[in-house]
C-alpha cells in the first residue's frame, strides 16, 4: 500500500516539475533563468526517483512479505471485522476518515467565502463536533457558542481585524 | 561607555518606561501566541499607542512587544504544531514530535531558555558592536547573501531524512513555488494560471500554516487520541529539564546564537533565514546517537528559537547606526523611532548613547521577563496536548484560517493554505522534508534577487570573491557529503 503511495507521489511530483519546466520555457530570457534552473534539475531527480520507486514496488511485490511488513500493513490500515453477508467497503476506514476531514476543511472555507467568518465558525464547530465527532448537542453547542464568543472579543472586538 | 550603559538601565526602569515594557511584553506574548499574527503586525497595532508617549517609554513599549514576539509563538508551535509567526515555523520541526512523544512542557522550557539567553547574547553583542559597525556591514553583499541562502537550502535538503532525493526534491519544489508571481525585474508573471492573487506570490504564513498545522491537524484526527501520545510521566519531560538541556547544548546555543546576530546585522535576510540556516547547522553537526532531527531532537528547539532572539540584537545595528532596517519589524521600528524624535544615526551613537544603551537594556529586562513568565505557565500550557484531538483540532484548524486570512485578507489566502495543506499531508506520510521545502519557499525569492544584483554589480565574477568562494566550497562539500555519507554507512553496515 505505501509502495503504491510513494510511486503516485513521486509521479505527481515528476507532473509538477515537467509543468514548471514547460511553463518557464515559455517566459523571456531574464524570467525564465532561476525557474530553469531550478525545475530542470528537479525533473531529473524525480525521474530517477520515480523509476527507483517503481522498482522497489515491483521487488516489494515479487517477494513474500516480512512478518515486519506484515505488521506495517496491519497497523496502516486499520481493517474492521465484517458480518456475516456485509461486502467489504471501497474504502478502509482511516481512508475514509482522512477525506472526510478534508471535505470538513473544505466546506469551512467555502463557507468563510460565502458567509464570513462569524457565521462560519459556529455552524462548522456544531457540525463537527456532533456529526464527525460524535459528541452530544448540548456540548456541541457549548463548546461551539464559547468558541465563537472567544474569537468574536479576540479578533473582532480586540485587534480589529477585518474578517 | 559605562556611564552611557548606566544611565540606559536607569532610563528603562524609570517610570512610566518600565510599566509600557511590561504592558508590551504582554502584548507581545499574546499577539506571538495567536497564529498568523507575527512581528511585523505586533508593531503595528502597538504604533497608534506611542504617538503621545516620551521617547523611551515608546522605545520600551515597542522593543519590549517586539522582542518576545516569537517566544510567545514558540508555544502554540511545540503545542498545536501552528506556528505563531513565521520564524516558529522552524521550531515545531522537533518541537510537535516532542510534544506528540509528551515532552511538551521540556520542549516550551528549552525553547524560552533558548530564547532568552539567545535574546541576552544578541544585546550584548548589540552593546560590544556599537563602536566598530560600519566594516562589519559592509562585508556582505548580494553574493554573499546569495551562496548563504543556496547553502541553507542545501544544508536541509540534503541533511534531513534517510532518502536525500526526497530531500531534494522537497527543496527544489519549495525554490519553485517561491518563484509563483511576479518575477523582480520585468514583472512577468510567472505560473499564475491568470489569477491576480498569484501575481504577489505565495505568502509565508499560509504555506506554513497548510504545510504544518492542517497536515498535522488531519493527521491527529485521523490517528485519534491527543497530540500527546503519552502523558507526561517520566522525570525528564518537563519544563526545567528544557532550561537544563540548553546549558547541556551550549555548544549548539552559543553557534546558533552568533549565527542569529550575524544575521540580523545584515539587512534584508530577517529571521526566517536566522532560525532556518540555525536549524541546518543544528542538524549538520547531531551527534552519533543523537535522535534524528524532525523526529523531536531537541537541539532542534534549541538552535531556531536562540538565533531567532539573538538575531533581533543584530537587527537593531543597522537600524540604529545608519537608519537602515534589516526587516519589516524594524522598518516599523524605525518610523516610530522618527515619530517620537530618535533621528537613527551619528546622534544615537553620541550625544543620545543612553537612549541606545536603554534600547539594549529593554531587549535584555522584556527576554527575561518574557519567558519567566511563560515558563511559569509551561507545566499548565503543556496539558492541552492530552486533550482529545478531535475536540481540540476543529478549532485549531478555525483560527488557522483566521490567522491565514490575516495575511492579506483573501480568501486565496485559506485556498493556498488547503492545497500546500494537501501536499504537507502527503509529504508527511511519506517521510518528505517539509522543513527543506519550506526553507526554499522562504529563500527562493532572495536567491533570484541576489543572483541578479550579483551579476548586474560584478558580473559572472562574483563567485570569486573570497566570502562567496569560500561559502561555495562549503556548498560542494555539503552535496558531495550527502551522496558519500549513505555510501559509507552501507560499507560500515556490511562490514559489522
Amino acid at each position: 500500500m505505501k509502495q503504491a503511495e510513494e510511486v503516485g507521489f513521486a509521479a505527481v511530483l515528476l507532473v509538477i516539475f515537467a509543468m514548471f519546466v514547460g511553463l518557464g520555457w515559455g517566459y523571456n530570457s531574464t524570467a525564465r533563468i532561476v525557474p530553469l534552473t531550478v525545475s530542470i534539475p528537479g525533473l531529473a531527480i524525480s525521474v530517477i526517483h520515480l523509476t527507483r520507486m517503481v522498482l522497489r514496488w515491483k521487488r516489494a511485490s515479487a517477494r513474500p512479505a516480512s512478518p515486519e511488513t506484515a505488521t506495517e500493513l496491519l497497523d496502516s490500515v486499520e481493517t474492521e471485522a465484517l458480518q456475516p453477508g456485509e461486502r467489504s467497503p471501497l474504502l478502509q476506514p482511516r481512508t475514509r476518515k482522512m477525506l472526510g476531514m478534508w471535505a470538513w476543511i473544505i466546506v469551512l472555507a467555502a463557507g468563510i467565502e460565502l458567509l464570513g467568518f462569524l457565521v462560519t465558525t459556529p455552524c462548522f464547530l456544531l457540525g463537527f463536533m456532533r456529526y464527525f465527532a460524535k459528541r452530544s448537542w448540548a456540548q456541541s453547542f457549548t463548546i461551539a457558542a464559547s468558541f465563537t464568543v472567544s474569537m468574536y472579543l479576540i479578533f473582532y472586538v480586540g485587534l480589529k481585524a477585518q474578517l | 561607555m559605562f556611564e552611557a550603559m548606566w544611565e540606559g538601565l536607569m532610563l528603562v526602569l524609570s517610570w512610566p518606561a518600565a510599566g509600557y515594557m511590561c504592558v508590551g511584553v504582554l502584548f507581545g506574548l499574546f499577539m506571538g501566541f495567536t497564529p498568523g499574527v507575527g512581528g511585523p503586525v505586533t508593531l503595528a497595532l502597538a504604533l497608534p499607542f506611542v504617538f503621545d508617549l516620551d521617547g523611551v517609554s515608546a522605545v520600551a513599549f515597542l522593543l519590549g512587544a517586539h522582542s518576545v514576539v516569537v517566544t510567545g509563538g514558540s508555544v502554540s508551535a511545540i503545542l498545536f504544531g501552528v506556528p505563531g509567526a513565521g520564524p516558529n515555523a522552524a521550531t515545531l520541526l522537533d518541537g510537535y514530535p516532542l510534544a506528540q512523544q509528551g515532552q511538551a512542557g521540556r520542549a516550551i522550557g528549552a525553547a524560552l531558555s533558548a530564547s532568552a539567553l539567545g535574546g541576552l547574547l544578541g544585546a550584548v553583542v548589540l552593546a560590544c558592536l556599537i563602536p566598530v559597525l560600519r566594516p562589519i556591514v559592509l562585508i556582505f553583499g548580494p553574493p554573499e547573501f546569495l551562496m548563504l541562502s543556496v547553502l541553507g537550502v542545501l544544508f536541509l535538503a540534503t541533511l534531513s531524512g534517510k532518502d536525500p532525493a526526497k530531500g531534494m526534491l522537497a527543496g527544489l519544489l519549495g525554490l519553485m513555488i517561491s518563484l509563483i508571481g511576479e518575477e523582480l525585474l520585468m514583472g512577468t508573471k510567472r505560473y499564475s494560471f491568470g489569477q491576480m492573487y498569484l501575481w504577489e506570490g505565495i505568502h509565508l504564513v499560509p504555506a506554513v500554516i497548510g504545510l504544518f498545522a492542517l497536515a498535522e491537524m488531519v493527521d491527529l484526527v485521523v490517528r485519534g487520541g491527543s497530540i500527546a501520545k503519552q502523558d507526561e510521566t517520566g522525570p525528564q519531560t518537563g519544563p526545567w529539564t528544557g532550561v537544563m538541556d540548553v546549558f547541556r547544548h551550549w555548544g549548539l546555543f552559543l553557534r546558533s546564537s552568533v549565527l542569529g546576530v550575524l544575521i540580523g546585522i545584515i539587512p534584508g535576510l530577517g529571521g526566517d533565514v536566522a532560525c532556518f540556516l540555525a536549524y541546518g547547522q543544528a542538524a549538520q553537526t547531531r551527534r552519533k546517537g543523537e535522535v534524528e532531527y524532525g523526529q523531536g531532537n531537541i537541539g532542534g528547539v534549541i538552535a531556531p528559537e536562540a538565533a531567532n532572539n539573538a538575531k533581533e540584537g543584530g537587527a537593531l545595528v543597522p537600524t540604529i547606526a545608519f537608519g537602515i532596517p534589516g526587516s519589516g519589524s524594524m522598518a516599523i521600528l524605525l518610523g516610530a523611532l522618527l515619530i517620537v524624535g530618535i533621528t537613527p544615526g551619528a546622534e544615537l551613537l553620541d550625544d543620545k548613547l543612553d537612549i541606545t544603551f536603554a534600547m539594549v537594556w529593554t531587549l535584555v529586562i522584556a527576554n527575561v521577563f518574557g519567558a519567566g513568565l511563560m515558563l511559569l505557565m509551561a507545566k499548565r500550557l503543556s496539558r492541552i496536548t492530552l486533550l482529545d484531538g478531535s475536540l481540540l483540532a476543529p478549532m485549531v484548524i478555525v483560527v488557522c484560517f483566521i490567522g491565514a486570512y490575516m495575511t492579506s485578507g483573501s480568501i486565496g489566502d485559506i485556498v493556498v493554505a488547503i492545497v500546500i495543506g494537501i501536499l504537507g499531508y502527503a509529504m508527511k506520510r511519506l517521510d518528505y522534508s517539509r522543513a527543506a521545502l519550506l526553507l526554499g519557499l522562504v529563500l527562493g525569492r532572495l536567491v533570484e534577487q541576489n543572483l541578479f544584483l550579483s551579476l548586474r554589480i560584478f558580473g559572472a565574477g562574483f563567485i570569486y570573491r573570497p566570502i562567496t568562494f569560500g561559502l561555495l566550497v562549503l556548498c560542494t562539500a555539503v552535496l558531495v557529503w550527502s551522496f558519500v555519507k549513505p555510501w559509507l554507512q552501507r560499507r560500515s553496515f556490511a562490514a559489522s
